[in-house]
């Protein structure tokens, strides 16, 4: 019985470290890497820099991650520039790996400079920069690379589509077709496709649709025979998202990403045929010539990779430890792939009293941007860190209530939060927080 | 020749789509979304922007008398005339969209620069012109400066024997007045074709943005700000705790003992977006009951007319001077407050969220 486990182990190895054609994961990391400095230069381009990290005097932090604060203008423009030059460099190979912890250390330390930022597919920019530090990535005129790397980059993808989809097994996405039903009216005056978008079975369709969607692409893009079919559904639904979405590079990041899924061979085929002429060095013939034993990862490699792939698992499953619904408290929302689950909006008063002083009212438009105070609105922790700045500005002692009233998917708005309690004695932290009202 | 069956079946295939989205397309009533915007521009924006241009002219001329024959007469018609703007005035600021905040600092922006004012009115009267105006910063001109020189707190009496020894006073308010008819005729032509033309953009969008959902969440986004600055501003602050905690100094126009009219206008303004009224084309509200929003069985554009109707009672029932009432009557003016701070949500939170119209446009990346 051992021996026969052992035996299986032996074989999954040599499975994980057969040497198979690298073009995929090239692939993944050119697109990838154009993507990071297109990214980057949009971000100066439009005057983001400007707008979301030097003007607002206040900055929301993560837990643990309050020492991160944006530079002055030159240091932070430095940054953009550096990540421009980042992401040329990872898609032209240059010092791959090195290229790729430098991508993952200054885009994630942006993304930290603000809570109100938070986007999931910045998570999947730094997701994947990270993988890249750890896989063995093929130089630009890659031969081979063992399967456990291709394995892990489309486990990385294919966990997105996996848990956006989980996501969408709840009432409101499937019962009152939530948030659709509001969005897709919204954008009924597009030509055409707008008297569609005005039906509510048209809201269902694309709420099922996109839930049978999410959680069958992995495996029918694992699949040789649904995979073109596959890729090209997905081609379409992230083209229909961007059209109806202001969501920015997200659908074509996906798109660059799923082609990790395809085959070597595959890809040839597709580049001979688009270019006209064939590769000199057949897929087999340049696999054969990598050595196996130069394929096995280091047991240090090989343990962050498994290590960042199980955390990729258990950190969108996290809400479950957390009582009430994820979409109105928040609680275990971010980094767990719950992809446009919820239309929300917010007003928030906070009644601040001095020590000996009367209990006034503050509005969060004196201090915030629209776009901090919008985001604000709705998530209990970045009330309580407003609400603690607040303190901090009035003094010692000082006393902060807040009257937050949400809207959530077409509901009535109801307070979010117990308005009786002093948010200022609240520590910020990871436990369930009392005072969120469920 | 025998026909392939291939393209006939490729064909029938085309027909019976076109047929089955035609069929989808004829069984629903789309909403008129051009028409919204084409109503609320002629109907509202437009109109609204021509008459502020001819009260200003109205203005002008009786400050022109005053200056010429300083009385009593000259100058009740002088305040009557800067009270009819300035609360014209209030429901024009709201369409201030885009680049239009300079423009519109020209016509009104407060505080008004005191020292300034009290210094210049002391020089020869023949020196201060329509021309000195247009130079002077935003603060030292426009309906915040003028209505700063013409109501004298210590009553009309004084103000028309202190004319007589210092002319300068008059003359400057002719001159910010003169100088206010272009600055109102600049913010009407940033809307005309011939002008700015931002009507065409109102209406049809631009180079990277559709028309209709640019344009509502551009005019939800104001009607938020306007309002959440009125409770804030124009009540909270003078408001306080009421009672002894009470600051009067905070209300918007003391001096012209206006704030609640200049507030009453402001929500009427929003109301005028939102709901229409006999006779009106469409308005917001129309949009919300085409997508049949509703809260528990409520319609929405319901629970807004109710809405509207108690916050202007509220309003109605404060006594002018805000002044005097916030001490004396802080009950009528905090149910005023809270009943504007229903509406704010009520349009802030409810109807943005059933609109799908997220109240943050920097277009930044979503999700």
């Amino acid at each position: 019985m051992i021996r026969a486990q052992g035996g299986r182990a032996a074989a999954l190895r040599r499975f994980l470290v057969t040497p198979t054609d690298a073009l995929p994961l090239l692939v993944l990391r050119v697109s990838f890497g154009l993507l990071i400095a297109l990214s980057a230069a949009r971000f100066v381009a439009k005057g983001w820099v400007e707008e979301l990290y030097l003007a607002p005097s206040f900055h929301f932090t993560y837990f643990g991650f309050s020492w991160i604060e944006p530079p002055s203008a030159p240091w932070i423009y430095g940054l953009f520039a550096v990540l421009f030059l980042g992401g040329l460099l990872l898609a032209a190979g240059v010092g791959a790996r090195w290229t790729a912890a430098g991508v993952f250390v200054l885009f994630t330390t942006a993304e930290l400079f603000d809570k109100a930022l938070y986007l999931n597919h910045y998570v999947l920019v730094s997701s994947l920069a990270l993988l890249f530090v750890f896989l063995p990535l093929a130089p630009l005129r890659g031969r081979s690379v063992p399967r456990w790397a291709l394995a892990a980059a489309r486990l990385q993808v294919g966990l997105v589509y996996a848990f956006a989809g989980l996501g969408k097994l709840e009432a409101d996405w499937l019962l009152r077709a939530e948030p659709l039903s509001t969005w897709l009216p919204a954008r009924a005056e597009i030509p055409f496709l707008g008297v569609l978008l005005e039906q509510s079975w048209v809201a269902f369709a694309a709420s099922w649709g996109a839930l049978a969607f999410d959680l069958s692409l992995p495996f029918l893009l694992l699949w040789g025979r649904s995979r073109l079919a596959a890729w090209t559904v997905a081609a379409l639904f992230h083209a229909c998202t961007a059209l109806l979405f202001e969501i920015g590079l997200f659908p074509w990041i996906m798109l660059c990403a799923t082609l990790v899924f395809f085959t070597g061979e595959e890809l040839h085929r597709f580049f001979t045929r688009a270019t006209g002429r064939a590769r000199r060095d057949a897929t087999e013939a340049r696999v054969a010539e990598t050595p196996r034993a130069s394929l096995a990862a280091t047991p240090a490699r090989a343990a962050a990779v498994a290590f960042l792939l199980l955390l990729q698992l258990l950190l969108p499953l996290r809400h479950a430890v957390y009582p009430g619904d994820v979409l109105w408290t928040e609680e275990g929302y971010r980094f767990s792939w719950r992809v446009m689950l919820a239309e929300k909006n917010g007003h928030v008063v906070f009644w601040v009293e001095p020590p000996g002083e009367a209990e006034r009212a503050v509005y969060p438009s004196e201090l915030l941007t629209r776009l901090q105070e919008h985001q604000m609105s709705y998530q209990p922790d970045m009330i309580l860190e407003l609400a603690h700045h607040l303190a901090h500005l009035h003094g010692e002692g000082t006393r902060v209530r807040a009257e937050a009233r949400v809207s959530l998917n077409g509901r009535r708005s109801r307070l979010l939060i117990d308005p009786s309690v002093d948010l200022a004695s609240r520590p910020r932290s990871l436990k369930s927080q009392s005072w969120i009202l469920r | 020749m025998p026909s392939s069956p291939v393209p006939v079946a490729r064909c029938r295939l085309l027909v019976l789509g076109s047929l089955l989205l035609a069929t989808v397309a004829a069984c629903s009533e789309p909403f008129p979304h051009e028409q919204l915007l084409a109503d609320w521009t002629e109907e509202v924006i437009l109109p609204l922007h021509g008459s502020l241009v001819e009260e200003v002219e109205k203005l002008r001329n009786a400050t022109r008398s005053l200056a010429a024959e300083p009385s009593l007469e000259t100058l009740n018609a002088a305040r009557g005339a800067w009270k009819t703007t300035a609360v014209l005035w209030q429901e024009v600021a709201l369409y201030r969209f885009d680049r239009m905040l300079l423009a519109h600092n020209q016509v009104s922006k407060r505080p008004p620069d005191v020292e300034f004012l009290e210094e210049t009115v002391t020089a020869a009267p023949e020196t201060l012109t329509a021309e000195l105006v247009a130079g002077v910063g935003s603060l030292s001109k426009g309906l915040a400066a003028i209505e700063y020189l013409l109501f004298e707190p210590a009553g009309a009496e004084d103000w028309v024997e202190q004319a007589g020894e210092q002319p300068g006073r008059a003359a400057y308010v002719a001159a910010a007045s003169e100088q206010l008819v272009t600055s109102a005729a600049a913010v009407r032509d940033r809307w005309l074709p011939e002008g700015g033309n931002y009507i065409d953009t109102f209406l049809n969008g631009d180079s990277e943005t559709d028309g209709f959902r640019r344009s509502l969440g551009k005019v939800l986004n104001r009607v938020v700000a306007v309002l959440e600055e009125s409770v804030r501003e124009q009540l909270g602050r003078p408001l306080a705790a009421g009672g002894e905690s009470a600051r009067p100094e905070r209300v918007e126009a003391p001096r012209s003992a206006t704030s609640l009219a200049l507030l009453r206008s402001r929500i009427a303004g929003i109301e005028r977006v939102l709901l229409a009224q006999e006779g009106d084309g469409l308005r917001l509200a129309d949009y919300a009951d085409h997508l049949d929003a509703e809260v528990d069985g409520t319609a929405l554009s319901t629970l807004l007319r109710n809405r509207f109707g108690s916050s202007l009672a509220a309003l109605d029932a404060i006594p002018e001077p805000l002044t005097r009432s916030v001490v004396e009557d802080p009950d009528l003016v905090r149910a005023a407050y809270d009943e504007l701070r229903e509406l704010l949500v009520l349009i802030k939170v409810d109807l943005a969220n059933q609109l799908g119209v997220t109240l943050t446009f920097n277009d930044n990346d979503g999700d």
